[in-house]
């Protein structure tokens, strides 16, 4: 549905996004992830055709981003980061605008997603707060028919029960066969709704996660007495070992825990935690305090 | 055209254009009718007083002026009206790109299923019908000002011979005070050429504004570009007709361009020079013709608006600050 080929864009000399390759499968629900000035918004707003690659290519169902961007949209509901919307207009007519504007517009479901999110829509534009505005521009943009939706951090400035509301219309989403893309700071958010991740790190992507194998991974801490064994040869493809300070050794594995109890046993240990290896743990690996992450020893 | 971007931008529009339309209106009704109350051979007596001097700052000469038509004329030319007319161009222009990227609403309106050159295109052409029914607001102002009002000729009595034809004015006895309607004195259909070069005017202004808007990302610093270059075109106008020294000027200004009362003039006197690109010869209406004005103009506001077009086609969206 969606494919990146060594997209880049600068501005002058700053890399805003280097060499992005990426394939969004059809019917995916695909995170995007990294901290403020990643290149998150501008992989977005290169898919939306707004920005020209610098080099490279972005299609969507095998249409430029750039080029067909008009026929690019046709396939598009797209809620951008920060949503600006007509101030001099009423909640209910910026809906029947963005109803009008699309021939596949359809206003009644518009007035039905403003009603699910509890919006007030006779409220001027200009009187509306941010979070208002982001609810307004969510049932404005997700209306029509669309199969793919690219929502640049839906759930921001949004209440909890708000933020529920619109994991569940993802959730639908997904289940009418629609693919999104969604970007987010929220990990627990991304984690519950995406099938996949991608994470960019200073304008590269880093690093992509299919979110079914990660529940297959464990991390385990272990408060060591002594010196540890090296790990089994069956555990190591995959695991990463880091020493947290003197005493304590931190490992992430994707190898099924049988093949760890035996070496856990037999090694001088005053204490050990397991736990499932949450997006969390794959998010710190790129962008948290500590990066001393090595392979095994 | 999309129907939801001509509706939005009338909606839009609106709030400027009743302002202009009541302002243009009422100044142009007044001013008609105030010419009205003044006695032409009073107002001649005015301006014998001034020095000869002053009549370089008049594209066209006083006696001229003293005339019903000719004062009326003056009202194209009225700062306040040109000012107004202008400020819809303007506005409505600097609006056009710069002004949605200022409020940030360009990014939802681009990501809908329509071209660049639809939302470019659409509010100028809703401004560009603005513009046209400002100048038949204008024009049908000083209509009715003309139709409703009467107006006092003073004059003195004529004795007429016969045999040769010939009239001579009694000046040494009391003048005669007549009132008739204005529209016996004055045509209101003379105006027209005036109007079609003020709606000239308002193209290029347009065209300037709408280019500069499509390379800005801020509608502060259009209105600042555009506004910083219309007021100095109006000093370099006026430098240009201060002295005879400083008249290389009018080639760096588009106000020379703006020559409602020569265009009314050289249409009331029928010779077939309003309809010029280019008047030939030494007369004192010699070099650019009416329509050499107003083509320029158009062409000038023309070009700018396609430039417009182009650059906004290319150019990156940035994300709303």
């Amino acid at each position: 549905m969606v494919i990146t080929e060594h997209l880049t864009k600068r501005y002058g000399s700053f890399p805003a996004l280097s060499d992005c390759n990426l394939h969004v499968r059809s019917g995916e629900v695909f995170g995007l992830l990294g901290p403020n000035g990643a290149g998150k918004s501008t992989l977005l707003r290169l898919l939306m055709g707004l920005l020209a690659p610098t080099s490279g290519r972005a299609s969507i169902d095998g249409l430029d981003c750039h080029r067909d961007r008009v026929r690019v949209h046709r396939l598009v509901g797209y809620v951008p980061g920060d949503a600006r919307l007509f101030r001099t207009m009423r909640g209910r007519q910026v809906l029947r605008f963005f109803s009008t504007i699309r021939d596949d517009g359809d206003y009644q479901r518009a007035l039905h997603i403003a009603q699910r999110l509890d919006l007030d829509l006779d409220r001027w534009v200009m009187l509306m707060s941010t979070g208002m505005r982001q609810k307004l521009a969510l049932a404005a943009c997700l209306a029509s028919e669309q199969p793919l939706w690219i929502l640049d951090e839906p759930t921001a400035n949004l209440d909890p029960s708000v933020r529920a509301v619109v994991l569940e219309m993802i959730g639908e989403a997904r289940r009418a066969g629609r693919t999104v893309i969604f970007s987010s700071h929220v990990l627990s958010e991304v984690e519950e709704v995406c099938d996949r991740v991608a994470i960019l790190r200073a304008g590269q992507l880093v690093h992509q996660q299919v979110l079914a194998e990660l529940k297959e991974q464990h991390r385990i801490l272990i408060t060591r007495n002594g010196a540890l064994p090296p790990l089994p040869q069956t555990m190591e493809t995959g695991t990463t070992w880091q020493e947290l300070d003197a005493h304590r050794v931190q490992i992430d594995t994707p190898q099924p825990l049988t093949n760890l109890l035996a070496w856990l046993a037999a090694a001088p240990i005053a204490d050990v935690q397991i736990q499932p290896l949450g997006l969390r743990a794959v998010y710190d690996r790129f962008h948290g305090e500590s990066t001393s992450m090595q392979a095994v020893p | 055209m999309n129907r939801a971007l001509i509706g939005k931008s009338i909606y839009e529009g609106l709030v400027l254009f009743i302002p202009c339309t009541l302002g243009l209106f009422a100044f142009a009704w007044f001013r008609v009718w105030v010419v009205s109350l003044i006695d032409s051979l009073r107002f001649k007596q005015i301006i014998d007083l001034l020095p000869k001097e002053f009549e370089r700052f008049s594209p066209i000469e006083f006696e001229w002026l003293t005339s019903f038509t000719g004062r009326t004329a003056l009202t194209l030319e009225e700062p306040m009206l040109i000012v107004l007319f202008s400020a819809w161009a303007v506005v409505r222009g600097s609006d056009v790109v710069s002004g949605e990227l200022n409020r940030g609403t360009m990014e939802m309106l681009l990501a809908q299923p329509v071209s660049r050159r639809q939302v470019y295109w659409t509010p100028l052409v809703t401004t560009l019908c603005g513009l046209v029914a400002l100048c038949l607001i204008i024009w049908t102002a000083m209509h009715l000002a003309v139709e409703t009002s009467v107006v006092r000729q003073t004059r003195y009595p004529e004795l007429r011979i016969p045999i040769w034809g010939q009239t001579i004015p009694l000046t040494f006895m009391s003048p005669i005070s007549e009132s008739s309607p204005m529209r016996a004195v004055v045509s209101s259909w003379s105006y027209w050429p005036g109007v079609v070069n003020l709606l000239a005017l308002g193209v290029f202004l347009l065209g300037l504004t709408a280019c500069v808007s499509a390379i800005d990302r801020y509608r502060w610093r259009t209105l600042g570009i555009v506004f910083g270059v219309y007021f100095v075109s109006g000093v370099l106008k006026l430098g240009a007709m201060s002295s005879p020294l400083l008249g290389w000027l009018q080639y760096l200004t588009f106000f020379s361009l703006y020559d409602s009362q020569v265009h009314i003039k050289l249409a009331e006197d029928g010779a077939g020079h309003y309809w010029s690109f280019w008047i030939a010869g030494d007369s004192a209406w010699a070099g650019l013709g009416p329509w050499g004005h107003n083509g320029l103009l158009l062409l000038g506001g023309a070009v700018m608006l396609y430039l417009g077009s182009i650059i906004f086609e290319r150019r990156d969206l940035p994300a709303p600050m």
